[in-house]
């Protein structure tokens, strides 16, 4: 489930788009119109899913998987536009590991 | 750019806030002492440090503002936002789901009624201007109410998720 929360109006609705399938605990970033996802829990195990909805053809769009499942994490934009992945944990160990998607 | 962090799962909460700005004009730096530039009101990396899991020191370009202001539920600090008001918002999460704001003139804490957002461990982005993206999660629940149903006799079981 997707809400939009506007600060302005103080309102919260419900978005007409899901998620590509239900998790907690995963990354998100937005930035050029698309919407990042990464990790997270699905509710069975940590996942290494990254990928990306596009606000204009309302798709989501698998990219390359990261190289360790991770949820807990923390998913940045540098001023190079790079996504990194800072962080998190396997479910086992907490890991010092920072991945960088360009 | 970065090398690895010196501690696993060092400070992670602050470098999340630091991922609310997409514009962001200097450097992410690991480092609670780092002085962020302030061009943008949205960025919040610049005014709050985390000092522990449930309490926050603000700090502007290095001055001091606050000291350990006290969060008294809510812990989960992936869903603090400064709106540009100013003011601090913070959203769903452990135990309790409240919409809380911190007024910086009043220097308090006061729950929003207007909404709630009924889950945990979801994640939020920053969305345009003022809007916030409130992205899967889970819900739980909390209360089973047992009532007996007089006329079916029955046991029946209501839930309160939040």
């Amino acid at each position: 489930m997707i809400e939009l929360l506007n600060t302005d109006e103080n309102t919260l609705k419900k978005l007409d788009f899901k998620l590509k399938s239900p998790r907690c605990n995963f990354g998100a970033v937005y930035i050029n119109s698309k919407l990042y996802i990464a990790g997270g829990f699905n509710g069975k195990e940590v996942t290494n899913s990254f990928e990306y909805f596009d606000k204009k053809l309302k798709t989501w769009n698998d990219l390359t998987k990261m190289p360790y499942k991770k949820k807990d994490f923390c998913l940045v934009i540098g001023m190079n536009k790079n996504i990194y992945v800072i962080g998190g944990t396997d479910e086992k160990e907490y890991n010092n590991l920072i991945l960088t998607f360009y | 750019m970065f090398d690895n962090l010196n501690n696993p799962y060092n400070n992670i909460s602050e470098i999340k806030l630091a991922g609310l700005d997409e514009t962001c004009n200097s450097e992410l730096k690991l480092d609670l002492n780092t002085d962020f530039s302030t061009k943008n009101q949205n960025r919040i990396l610049t005014d709050i440090n985390l000092h522990d899991a449930n309490s926050l020191i603000l700090m502007n370009n290095s001055k001091l503002l606050e000291n350990s202001m006290n969060i008294t539920s809510n812990p989960d600090l992936n869903s603090l936002y400064k709106i540009s008001n100013p003011y601090l918002l913070l959203l769903g999460g452990k135990p309790d789901a409240a919409t809380r704001k911190y007024d910086f003139e009043n220097k308090k804490w006061n729950e929003n009624k207007s909404f709630t957002v009924n889950k945990f461990d979801f994640t939020s982005v920053m969305y345009k201007d003022k809007k916030i993206l409130i992205l899967g999660g889970k819900v739980t629940v909390i209360k089973l109410i047992n009532y007996f149903n007089l006329i079916n006799r029955i046991m029946e079981l209501t839930l309160q998720v939040i």
